[in-house]
């Protein structure tokens, strides 16, 4: 029913929905209630009123220290994750950088059988080219 | 074949999906993707906690604990899907809710000389007209921060956080209907008050 307060309460929310999406001098409409047509305008002059702040650059950096500090400890666990071991703080999570890291992955059982695995090779590909070098040589 | 009536809408109608669906999945995997939540919802968080207290150092208190709170609660968290918005951003600001009445009960008062928040009014060519215009936003302001707890919280979560009447009625615990009849009084008692004052 036009103008009771369910349908009031409706025609203000529209009225909210049009000034947030950024018509903060938006006007009002011809089928608005006399009620809303004057509740508008404090609408608008709260919406004006209403900015968001954003934490200091400090803060935020330090809490997402924390954060991660927290989701690398025990008491964030959850079955069948990973255990990521940061090399370096900003170490780039990038499949670019994995050469330089030299291949090595820490992580579950598998991923340390295969690191040692890759290590033993190494070092055999590393000896048998030293021998190679030295018969050129 | 067309379907019909219930069993059409039924079929229709997309599975509401939380925006942050992807994201929080991730963080289930690996806590430490949660950062991307974390960095999406922090000045929102932020700022209803400094809306609420007043006070930059109690603000960041609050944001701490929520996020952390938030990270250790994860896998517990209940995704059940809106039609808009996140279920994700309701249940952080539901924790918020409830870190901002522990924070109360623990202090038994808000600080003593409450900061003046800078408020936001687009310039005009008339810096008389801009000036105006400042100081009745803040006193609008300063009438919400009067106001009783939920519409408060309402306003802030409606003109601040940008959030719609569902998803603030998650947070709050209330019906969407119920949401937009409170934000009707509130904005009532706010644009009274200001008459008053006027006269």
């Amino acid at each position: 029913m036009i103008g009771s307060p369910d349908e009031d309460a409706i025609q203000l929310d529209l009225y909210l929905d049009h000034v947030l999406a950024g018509g903060r001098a938006a006007t009002t409409s011809p089928s608005m209630t006399a009620e809303n047509v004057d509740l508008s305008r404090t609408a608008r002059l709260v919406a004006s009123g209403a900015g968001r702040f954003h934490p200091s650059f400090r803060f935020e950096e330090r809490l997402a220290a924390r954060l991660r500090d927290v989701a690398s400890g025990p008491d964030v666990g959850v079955p069948g994750r990973g255990v990521l071991v940061p090399f370096a703080p900003g170490l780039p999570v990038d499949p670019t950088h994995a050469r330089h890291l030299g291949g090595i992955i820490l992580g579950g059982a598998i991923a340390s059988g295969v690191s040692i695995a890759s290590l033993a090779g190494a070092a055999a590909l590393v000896v048998w080219r030293r021998a190679r070098w030295e018969r050129l040589v | 074949m067309f379907r019909k009536g219930r069993e059409a809408a039924a079929f229709t109608r997309p599975l509401p999906l939380d925006a942050d669906r992807p994201a929080v999945e991730a963080a289930r995997r690996d806590p430490l993707r949660f950062e991307t939540l974390y960095r999406k919802y922090v000045a929102q968080v932020y700022s209803f906690a400094l809306y609420e207290t007043r006070a930059h150092h109690a603000a960041e208190d609050v944001t701490e604990q929520v996020f952390l709170q938030a990270l250790r609660g994860l896998p517990s968290f209940d995704d059940r899907g809106l039609d808009e918005g996140s279920t994700f951003r309701a249940w952080l600001f539901q924790i918020c809710r409830n870190v901002l009445a522990n924070e109360r009960r623990r202090v038994r008062r808000h600080p003593q000389v409450p900061m003046d928040l800078a408020f936001d009014v687009p310039a005009a060519d008339d810096p008389a007209a801009t000036v105006a215009a400042r100081d009745e936003a803040a006193r609008a302001w300063r009438v919400i921060e009067t106001l009783p707890g939920d519409r408060r919280q309402a306003l802030t979560l409606r003109f601040v956080d940008e959030m719609s009447a569902r998803e603030i009625g998650e947070v709050l615990g209330r019906s969407e209907g119920a949401v937009r009849v409170l934000i009707h009084r509130a904005l009532r008692a706010v644009a009274d008050e200001l008459g008053g004052e006027r006269t």
